[in-house]
């Protein structure tokens, strides 16, 4: 279980330029290109699910996450032009560049993984790389009025690959009891701050049938992060709360950081009305 | 690569030995220690269709870099606590934290709701010989400490065929006959014959021969 310290805030699609050589300026290093799919899923509303486990504790039914990396390549064959650039072109509803149908058959497991390895740069470690999935529950960020910054547990387990007569990751997870609920795509940039800080601006779509509708248009999501790979590691709670604290009163003024809603970060299956 | 398990419920905690002892005509070398662990998950849903299956489980072999099979039905994934090439593209993509937990602590800790532990069997320590045909892994298997039974897996290498596997397969079986551990269950199936996956395969065996 990794315990994630988070602040977040927007900036427009104006601001995006400035903000990037603000920050590159600021952490010395020029951002990185990333890209993810991910796929929510919820335990299957046909099963008449206990509220409590065998030892009569409460269990809620939480969300799982589940995603992986965008073969970038196709969003830009050019390694070279792939920096922080290739972003602007995404104001709109439409991924240029992506067809939505590859993260269906990543999904649904019909596509040959080994045609996606075009380009040797991005694709380094063959096919397990190709295959494997970030499966993931959080918990609801803890409550309390005096906390300066979010903080959220997450349980994860890396997804290798799967196998079977019915391969599909998510005939698995259908055998697990849970079904798709939603999918996004986030394309964005990372800046590695100091001091264990990560500085995110993404751009992120929901996709819908095929189609994808961006959610974040007319600007760009910014989240600042810490992992703490130990929960009951206080002394590195307490330094990388110091450290987000210390980008929020440098940024401040510009990019105001502030403590995302805990609500919007419950990923518990009743909360879903309340948003 | 192929495999096959053999389970027997009627051998005694010595039959390790005795086998060792036929067995060591045709040996090789002697290899490392393995282990492994089985565990049951039962769904706790009671509205599901009539005669849909409600176990899972999930096998971890030690001695295979640590990985896990999980298995239901048709369906099976492979996890494991060791990735470190496959970790660091995924942390890049900002889709993992890059700190684990294994799926059984997944299931435990979040989807208890869900699944119930049943049962939980253990070979610790075993044997692996390496015979001019084969590798043959034996260890003694328990349950919460009590004594359940031998287990043999046996693996081949690449590029030997499916009928001379069998045929090794079948000279395993013979030498085991000549013990007196009774009747045992042999599974070489495959769970997607198409399409060959050999740890999802082994696994699938583990289930067919531990799981009465």
């Amino acid at each position: 279980m990794v315990l994630q310290l988070s602040l977040v805030s927007s900036i427009d699609d104006d601001s995006y330029d400035l903000c990037v050589s603000t920050l590159s300026n600021l952490c010395g290093n020029p951002p990185i290109v990333f890209g993810n799919f991910t796929a929510m899923l919820k335990p299957n509303p046909a099963f008449d699910i206990e509220q409590v486990n065998s030892k009569n504790q409460l269990v809620e039914q939480s969300r799982i996450k589940l995603s992986k990396g965008l073969p970038l390549h196709e969003v830009e064959p050019d390694n070279a032009k792939r920096d922080f650039r290739i972003l602007k072109k995404y104001q709109n509803d439409e991924v240029e560049g992506l067809d939505p149908q590859i993260m269906q058959d990543m999904l649904y497991g019909s596509r040959d993984l080994d045609e996606m390895e075009v380009d040797g740069e991005t694709n380094k470690g063959g096919s397990t790389t190709q295959n494997a999935w970030s499966l993931s529950i959080s918990d609801i960020p803890t409550a309390g009025s005096g906390r300066k910054v979010s903080t959220q547990a997450i349980t994860e387990t890396t997804v290798l690959a799967s196998g079977g007569s019915s391969p599909s990751i998510i005939s698995f997870l259908s055998e697990l009891g849970y079904v798709l609920d939603f999918q996004l795509l986030v394309l964005g940039i990372k800046f590695n701050m100091n001091n264990g800080v990560f500085l995110e601006l993404s751009k992120i779509w929901r996709l819908n049938d095929g189609r994808t509708e961006q959610i974040t248009k007319g600007g760009f999501l910014v989240k600042a992060f810490v992992n703490v790979a130990k929960s009951t590691d206080i002394k590195s709670i307490n330094l990388g709360t110091t450290s987000l604290l210390a980008l929020q009163k440098e940024l401040s003024g510009y990019v105001e950081l502030e403590i995302p809603d805990r609500k919007s970060m419950d990923s518990r299956l009743e909360n879903k009305n309340d948003i | 690569m192929r495999s096959t398990v053999i389970f027997s419920e009627k051998a005694t905690p010595a039959s390790i030995t005795e086998f060792h002892d036929i067995l060591s005509n045709d040996l090789v070398s002697i290899k490392e220690k393995w282990s492994f662990e089985f565990k049951t998950y039962r769904l706790t849903v009671k509205n599901l269709p009539q005669g849909s299956s409600k176990l899972m489980h999930v096998i971890t072999f030690t001695n295979r870099d640590n990985q896990s099979v999980i298995i239901k039905n048709n369906s099976a994934i492979i996890t494991s606590s060791a990735t470190e090439a496959v970790q660091s593209s995924l942390t890049l993509n900002g889709c993992s934290t890059g700190t684990l937990d294994t799926f059984d602590n997944l299931l435990v800790s979040k989807l208890s709701n869900l699944w119930t532990q049943r049962q939980n069997i253990k070979g610790d320590f075993g044997s692996t010989f390496k015979t001019t045909e084969l590798t043959v892994r034996a260890t003694n298997v328990f349950s919460y400490g009590g004594f359940k039974g031998l287990l043999i897996e046996l693996e081949c290498e690449d590029g030997v065929s499916d009928k001379d596997f069998d045929q090794r397969v079948m000279k395993i079986r013979h030498l085991l006959d000549e013990m007196s551990i009774g009747e045992y269950r042999v599974c070489s199936s495959s769970m997607d014959p198409k399409n060959y996956n050999f740890i999802c395969d082994l696994a699938f065996q583990y289930v067919k021969v531990l799981e009465v």
